[in-house]
């Protein structure tokens, strides 16, 4: 990285103050530590304590000159209209994951409030970390969709980040940001949010929880499940170890947990052969040509769990275009998947939406969303066309699964 | 800059959603509107021509303005529709994603017809950025369609007239101090006395900020010595001042 010009030290110093020379090395733009100073500052004259204002804002900029990313330094990052506590060991939201799940619950919002809103809503978010993908989902929903039955289950494999989770979920309560889940089986919509701690490789942690959640209406106690899944997501660890030392920036790299962002390569190696034998046993077209990569490894089994349980709609996010075209493939490759979100109807029927789909998200869908190209993905020697939804200018960020006979009401 | 919290009750954010479509927004514990940085002015929350919706809201914060505008005879705040507004698309630098965890969420938005642009980069979530935009521009907007006739204009002119009157009040009342200290020369710790008593009384009714600044203004007029016991002469009353005001 380039040295700071010392004449944008002068210059922050002047406009900015002292603390500005700190800031500067990480920021990099005066803009951009004005912005941080400024949130600093509001966030030291908000919460109240006896030490007094400047020192606390000193103490605050050295942490960040250091490279702690702000979430850490203050505590929190807002996300949506939520404000999601953070801690080291956690990984923060960002503000990609914002986007897509917005537009997700906007799809969610126009699809759903026509149909009958008896039958509960089953979620279910694989590594969700801070549980800010769930919570959000759970507060526009019940906002959007006051009279639907809400169940929203996050699913992580650290402790820490479970407790983080709950946390999370009661200190919004508590700022009042979204109704609070009904215990009562009376009252006519129930609405639950629950996370609970499993290792997603393992299916013997895992499968109980995919099997025995979602609620059907049919039910009549809250804990037995016989109804399906209707949306998964996942915010796994995407980044390979050389992408991890190279393009990760320092303060994601030296900060935040490593657990969270490089998916354990080593199990790869084990399976790496039998890729596609180990996950999908029964794949007939034995497509061993799918291009695919070791930091891909999570997505497999994502896949795998959705063609096992066959969730309406599946998003999951990926690091960009070229893992989403990869992913992408993964979903074409497989003779279950292709039947279950690809279809083999006609065109035609695939653009009235009564076909499955299969589309790449960019980044900022929201605002955006009139964005449309398509692209092709070269899978076992033919070529697939997907839709790529977003600003031509955005990088991939998501992809999404929707069911062969769900219906998406445009947006 | 705010530097210190107000100790007032804040109302609910559910209130404030709940109410007029999100215009109030609640940035901290304080409603706030501002330019991109350019000076944050507190709001008084006047959830605008609803007086309905006034009492759950508004109660900490509203002003009683007796003789000017009364809060749901102001113009309406402003809004525009979806169909003129463009966002302008921010390219993010680097990969995104779990990669880099950018603290900076900037949203620009363009108005087609005026062609008016802002970039809005006011908090760290992106949602807010955007509902901060729209608000923004449509003030902007509104201005210049508007000029003189715009809310921004008249909200201008009603805190100008405010501030005119009270600072008029503050001369008016530090003159007939000056008058009665300078004609009671003689006596003066019967002067200290009573302007401890006086700047007591005074207190309760003014701003510290404005009554200091009055104070400053009031003694460079009136004295006329040497300048070292002017300065002495000076810190003298505004000490006492000071002091009869904390109490």
């Amino acid at each position: 990285m380039p040295r700071i010009k010392p004449q944008l030290f002068w210059q922050g110093r002047k406009k900015l103050g002292l603390n500005a020379a700190k800031l500067l090395p990480v920021c990099r733009t005066l803009e951009s530590t004005a912005n941080e100073l400024r949130w600093i500052k509001q966030h030291v004259a908000e919460t109240p304590s006896i030490i007094p204002f400047g020192a606390r804002v000193w103490k605050l900029c050295d942490k960040r000159g250091n490279g702690l990313p702000l979430a850490y330094v203050l505590g929190n990052q807002p996300f949506g209209d939520l404000e999601i506590k953070c801690r080291p060991g956690v990984l923060i939201p960002r503000t990609e994951t914002e986007s897509y799940t917005i537009h997700l619950s906007n799809i969610l919002r126009r699809s759903l409030s026509k149909s009958d809103p008896g039958q509960p809503l089953n979620i279910i978010d694989l590594c969700t970390g801070t549980g800010c993908i769930p919570l959000l989902l759970y507060s526009q929903l019940s906002r959007s969709l006051p009279s639907q039955s809400l169940n929203v289950v996050g699913v992580d494999i650290s402790q820490k980040t479970i407790n983080l989770s709950r946390r999370n979920l009661h200190h919004n309560l508590r700022a009042d940001r979204f109704p609070p889940p009904s215990t009562s089986d009376s009252s006519h919509t129930q609405r639950s949010i629950h996370f609970l701690k499993a290792d997603i490789f393992s299916p013997s942690s895992l499968d109980p929880i995919l099997s025995t959640t979602p609620l059907s209406s049919s039910s009549t106690s809250s804990t037995a499940g016989t109804g399906e899944w209707d949306l998964l997501t996942s915010n796994p660890p995407y980044i390979s170890p050389s992408g991890f030392a190279l393009s990760t920036s320092r303060s994601v790299r030296n900060w935040e947990p490593k657990l969270a962002l490089v998916p354990p390569v080593e199990r790869v190696d084990l399976h790496q052969k039998h890729f596609y034998d180990h996950y999908y046993p029964d794949n007939e077209n034995l497509l061993r040509k799918v291009d695919y990569q070791p930091e891909d490894v999570f997505y497999a089994r994502l896949l795998e769990i959705a063609r096992t349980y066959g969730p309406k709609r599946v998003l999951m996010e990926v690091g960009d275009m070229e893992q989403a075209k990869r992913v992408a493939g993964m979903v074409l490759g497989d003779g279950k998947l292709r039947r279950l979100y690809w279809g083999e109807g006609t065109d035609e029927e695939k653009e009235k939406g009564a076909g499955g789909a299969v589309q790449i998200w960019r980044d900022d869908l929201v605002g955006f969303e009139g964005y449309e190209e398509v692209l092709e993905v070269g899978v076992g020697g033919r070529n697939e066309k997907i839709v790529v939804k977003g600003h031509p200018e955005g990088h991939g960020r998501s992809v999404y699964l929707r069911r062969v006979g769900v219906v998406d009401h445009d947006v | 800059m705010m530097k210190t919290t107000l100790g007032l009750p804040v109302p609910s954010l559910s209130a404030l959603f709940a109410g007029a479509g999100g215009r109030i927004l609640r940035y901290g514990g304080l409603p706030f509107i501002s330019g991109s940085g350019a000076g944050r002015r507190p709001v008084i929350a006047t959830p605008a021509a609803r007086p309905g919706a006034a009492a759950v809201a508004a109660a900490p914060f509203t002003t009683t303005a007796p003789s000017w505008l009364k809060p749901w005879q102001m113009p309406p705040r402003p809004k525009l529709p979806e169909d003129e507004l463009e966002e302008v698309y921010l390219k993010g630098s680097g990969p995104g994603g779990q990669k880099i965890n950018k603290t900076n969420s900037a949203v620009q938005l363009r108005h087609i017809p005026t062609n008016i642009v802002i970039k809005c980069q006011e908090t760290r979530s992106r949602t807010q950025n955007r509902k901060l935009a729209r608000e923004i521009l449509a003030a902007k907007v509104d201005l210049f369609l508007n000029g003189d006739k715009s809310r921004v204009a008249i909200v201008g002119n009603v805190k100008k007239k405010k501030a005119d009157s009270k600072a008029k009040k503050a001369r008016r009342k530090y003159k007939k101090l000056e008058e009665k200290k300078a004609g009671k020369a003689g006596g003066q710790q019967l002067v200290e006395g009573e302007e401890g008593a006086e700047g007591e009384e005074g207190e309760e009714g003014e701003e510290g900020e404005a009554e200091g600044e009055e104070v400053e203004e009031g003694y460079e007029d009136e004295v006329q010595e040497g300048e070292e016991a002017e300065k002495g002469k000076e810190a003298e009353k505004r000490g006492g001042n000071a002091d009869g005001a904390r109490q």
